[in-house]
């Protein structure tokens, strides 16, 4: 079999700026961000130099038919990854009906579920209800013991205080005995092969911040050599916890946003006043491939194509990125040679851009070497923060969209930029024919996608 | 949400038992099994006390589910802790 066409046909998102993909498209063109303060409660268990996140929208599960044992027995990352799933497959014109009642499970009426594929990527997993159950593990027999203790002691300051420090130990009521499923990484695909019973290849990729994007691309590869027919791919995140714990790991490591001289624009990439990237609580995007021929004979909706996929690794350092940014620079050339384009038809490339001192710098070198200089660019990131494993499928969703509205949202907040390059400002018309997305991750993780509007 | 009675007890309970094992209210017998007829998977029954303990805001330790054979006994159980007649 030869190398058959990959369309995608179907997207689902959720975000700090959209519940929803359509929400999360226009919200981007509007410029819109979630950006609050971090919880003050956080502060009574550490310091912080970074004091902003980007925080997701209140979520009903419900509104996704999920119940509340959806709830009990799934991470927040998860649920975050079926709900992203069902709209895409919704918008793909799927069907979803409900196949066993007991068990909470869908079908997906019309797809040869052996024929379909999950790839999913994330971070960091079920790390949410890792720690929550912690807390529990750590502190509930404890914490029962030193209140039993305190209340022999005679009443005083320090009693007072004792008391204080030990209503903030806070921790669930009770430990979840489906923690191990919740907490596995690969949770995150199986739950969305068990919920809507595909059967196909099921596969998680945790490549941190490159996740959302390798799995795209793997999931294209799988397609258009045959393997399936379809695929269910994406990304997605969680990082949220009661004593801001990963808030606390990026933060230590120095990557967070931390110039404040104004909050509202201190997340800044490719500008000359950038600090860190925003922490993103998460979200999730899933995006639907399929094969050319699969998706016109149903009819299927088709917003773009992909054509091409690279990816490399660095070999060099857990958590910085090599300085003269070979290892990108060969998994760009890769991409485009596997698009067979030249890299100077890319006519906007949605970058890592995350805000970093040293993403940006080399990012926007690497560009300079390799791509048009006239060609679009802008960081998400910019807009919702980061957002892990999640980022690159978001990021691959709004390049899609871009492609077929002929337009791009701004990167924000960008009055100086670093580099002489075309970065986005204005949201306008233009004829996008050719476009890339990319990410890098902690670990040396270089993953890129081409696309291709359709109907050219 | 508090509990007055042991009738409004045993409606939650009821609600609970079917919203988890998808037995309609009206057909679930109070005195049936939970491990031999209503949840012969030992994952059911897990997933059957997790969302007693979510609704009724309390942990069920496991020496009093080795007490627990049938929903009445759920029923009584829960009636007990709560302090409502029987």
């Amino acid at each position: 079999m030869g190398r058959r066409r990959v369309v995608i046909t179907g997207l689902g998102a959720i975000c700090p700026i959209g519940t929803n993909i359509d929400e999360f498209w226009l919200n981007s063109l509007a410029g819109e961000t979630s950006v609050f303060p971090i919880p003050e409660g956080w502060r009574a268990y550490s310091d912080f130099k970074s004091k902003i996140l980007s925080k997701l929208p209140p979520l009903e599960f419900k509104n996704w038919g999920l119940r509340r044992l959806d709830r009990l027995q799934y991470d927040r990352v998860s649920l975050l990854a079926i709900c992203a799933a069902r709209e895409a497959l919704t918008n793909s014109g799927y069907h979803i009906a409900v196949r066993d009642e007991r068990a909470g499970t869908f079908k997906v009426d019309e797809l040869e579920t052996n024929r379909c594929g999950v790839f999913v990527g994330t971070g960091l997993g079920g790390g949410n209800s890792f720690l929550e159950n912690y807390t529990h593990q750590v502190l509930s027999r404890k914490k029962r013991e030193i209140s039993s203790l305190l209340k022999d002691l005679p009443k005083s300051e320090a009693n007072d205080s004792l008391h204080r420090s030990l209503g903030q130990l806070t921790h669930i009521p009770r430990f979840n005995p489906f923690v191990v499923s919740m907490l596995m990484p690969n949770a995150t695909s199986a739950s969305i092969g068990i919920k809507f019973s595909i059967g196909g290849p099921n596969i998680t990729f945790s490549m941190a911040c490159a996740a959302g994007t390798v799995s795209i691309g793997h999931a294209f590869k799988s397609i258009q050599t045959g393997e399936i027919d379809v695929a269910v791919a994406g990304g997605c995140e969680f990082l949220d916890d009661r004593y801001g714990a990963m808030f606390r790991g990026y933060d230590a490591a120095g990557v967070l946003v931390h110039n404040f001289e104004d909050p509202e624009v201190a997340n800044c990439p490719f500008d000359k006043k950038r600090s860190g990237f925003l922490f993103s609580q998460g979200g999730a995007a899933v995006l639907i491939l399929e094969e050319l021929e699969t998706a016109k004979n149903r009819n299927a909706p088709i917003i773009a194509e992909v054509l091409g996929y690279g990816e490399t690794f660095d070999a060099y350092s857990m958590m910085g990125m090599e300085p003269d940014g070979f290892g990108i620079e060969r998994m760009i050339r890769l991409a485009v040679q596997d698009a067979r384009i030249g890299a100077e038809k890319i006519q906007y490339i949605n970058a890592h851009g995350t805000g970093t001192s040293l993403n940006d710098q080399i990012e926007s070198q690497i560009i300079e070497r390799i791509f048009n200089q006239n060609a679009l660019i802008n960081s998400t990131k910019s807009l919702i923060g980061h957002t892990i494993g999640a980022s690159g499928s978001l990021e691959a969703a709004i390049t899609a969209l871009s492609l077929k509205h002929g337009t791009t949202h701004i990167c924000k907040n960008l009055t100086e930029p670093i580099a002489n390059l075309n970065f986005v400002t204005e949201v306008l018309s233009h004829d996008l024919k050719y476009a890339f997305s990319q990410s890098f991750a902690f670990g040396g993780h270089n993953a890129g996608i081409v696309m291709q509007r359709y109907g050219d | 949400m508090s509990f007055k009675t042991y009738d409004e007890i045993q409606a939650k309970v009821c609600k609970v038992v079917e919203e988890v094992l998808a037995i309609s209210i009206d057909e679930i017998d109070l005195d049936a099994s939970i491990e031999k007829q209503l949840a012969p998977d030992s994952m059911d029954q897990v997933r059957l006390y997790m969302v007693l303990e979510d609704e009724f805001d309390g942990s069920i330790p496991d020496e009093d589910l080795k007490t627990i054979h049938t929903v009445r006994d759920i029923i009584n159980y829960i009636s007990r802790r709560l302090g409502v007649e029987t």
